[in-house]
């Protein structure tokens, strides 16, 4: 290509003068926006702006603790949210054992693990323990046992052919979760004047899949067992949360338990 | 175009007109005057805050709305010309690829282009700041902002053949006076 050779340039050249001005773009600098986010009418605009959020955010937050305070499901999913049952995202789970073998999981519900009496526990625990003021036919209170690591009040009940647990937290402490199957109905139920939790069902072992068992640490496999003959039934009164959790084949159920719940004082 | 809802009735509305309107503001300006940048930048300024401080008073469209934003901006211009005695603005021509990227749209990659539009524009430049005001006026609002002659004729209060007209003249103007030998004069 020579000095002389501008062709290229022609075709890319648009028409002048016309073409170049309307190609001819100035644009302010930072500053000048800058300049302008202190204009009266921005800062009212952007005033005006927070405003509206705050407005829609009180409006949601007040829908919210409306919907909540009102409606059966939603509070359902709110008590999911303070500390009631936890959904697992399937009806499998594997769970970790340390220092203990899993028979000794199971032989859990023993008078040797429940030694305590009621004021030895409360001394522990720092508060008094509720129970119910009658109990069923044939019901007898085992022991107590205090777990400290999640401040928990644990009362073993024996009946003809099963066991029933009262548990027994203050809210102020960490949350304690109930894992349930994904395939769980959780099932809301009055209580007096307060409303709780009920499930049927609960996790099984699946013999022989001991996933592993190094350092006194071992891994079950577990699946969700809606027939499984445990019933629990969870909620708060008065800055605690509650637990009743009945095992065995003749375990009371629903009514059992809300009648135990609604006598505990 | 036009928008049916009153433009100026409240800040939210007023920081949409400016948002919608600012950078035609800027470029009527920046050519009005001549530049520099950060003096059209000033007067942009100025022209909005007159703008909110009498937004109560304007009644009509968003068309009209750009139309009053103009004959403020006009009236800052020439009271700052008469002000600073500014006449023309020579730009920084030293750098061209920093100007024609900022500022002309499509710029193209070939740095023989860039310098022949570098030498171009500025000669352009020199030719519309040596226009009246009225007549490079009208050339920014037809062709850099690419107002129909009608919308100009209703602005400026002028017949279209009127517009047409000068519009017509100034062009032959700048066209006769664009330098002999120059590229462009070489096609035209």
């Amino acid at each position: 290509m020579t000095d002389t050779d501008t062709s290229h340039l022609s075709n890319s050249t648009p028409d002048y003068p016309e073409g170049l001005l309307s190609a001819f773009h100035p644009r302010p600098s930072p500053g000048f926006y800058k300049r302008i986010q202190r204009t009266p009418w921005q800062r009212s605009y952007q005033h005006h702006l927070l405003l509206k959020w705050v407005i829609s955010l009180t409006i949601m937050v007040a829908v919210v603790i409306v919907g909540f305070t009102i409606s059966p499901p939603l509070q359902a999913i709110a008590r999911q949210l303070f500390s009631f049952f936890i959904p697992d995202t399937q009806d499998t789970l594997e769970v970790s054992i340390e220092g203990i073998t899993p028979l000794e999981l199971f032989q859990y519900a023993s008078a040797e693990n429940f030694s305590l009496s009621i004021e030895q526990a409360e001394q522990q625990a720092e508060f008094s323990i509720r129970q119910p003021e009658s109990l069923l036919p044939g019901l007898e209170l085992i022991g107590t046992r205090y777990e400290p690591d999640l401040h928990v009040v644990i009362l073993l009940y024996q009946g003809a052919g099963y066991n029933l647990f009262l548990s027994q937290r203050s809210l102020s402490d960490q949350p304690e979760y109930f894992s349930i199957g994904a395939s769980a109905q959780v099932e809301i139920v009055q209580i007096g004047t307060f409303q709780g939790e009920y499930v049927a069902g609960g996790w099984v072992a699946v013999p022989g899949t001991q996933l592993s068992d190094i350092d006194s640490q071992s891994t079950i496999q577990a699946v969700w067992d809606p027939t499984l003959p445990q019933f629990t039934l969870r909620w708060q009164s008065e800055g605690f949360a509650f637990e009743l959790r009945s095992s065995g084949t003749n375990s009371p159920q629903k009514a059992d338990l809300i009648s135990l719940a609604a006598d505990i004082r | 175009m036009i928008n049916p809802e009153p433009p100026l009735r409240n800040s939210e509305a007023f920081s949409r007109l400016f948002d919608r309107t600012h950078l035609a503001v800027y470029r009527y300006i920046f050519v009005l005057i001549g530049g520099p940048g950060s003096l059209a930048e000033d007067l942009t300024a100025d022209t909005y805050l007159r703008a909110w401080k009498s937004r109560h008073r304007f009644q009509g469209n968003d068309h009209a709305a750009i139309g009053w934003l103009f004959t403020i901006a006009r009236n800052l211009v020439i009271d700052a010309s008469r002000r600073r005695k500014v006449r023309g603005f020579e730009l920084d021509y030293s750098d061209p690829e920093d100007w024609l990227d900022r500022w002309l749209v499509n710029p193209e990659g070939n740095p023989e282009i860039q310098v022949l539009r570098q030498e171009q524009f500025k000669i352009l430049w020199d030719l519309i700041q040596g226009l009246p005001l009225d007549r490079r006026e009208l050339i920014i609002l037809r062709y850099m902002l690419d107002w129909p002659v009608k919308n100009i004729a209703d602005h400026l209060n002028m017949l279209e053949n009127t517009v047409s007209v000068y519009l017509r003249r100034t062009l032959d103007q700048l066209h006769q006076a664009w330098p002999e030998g120059d590229q462009y004069h070489d096609r035209y």
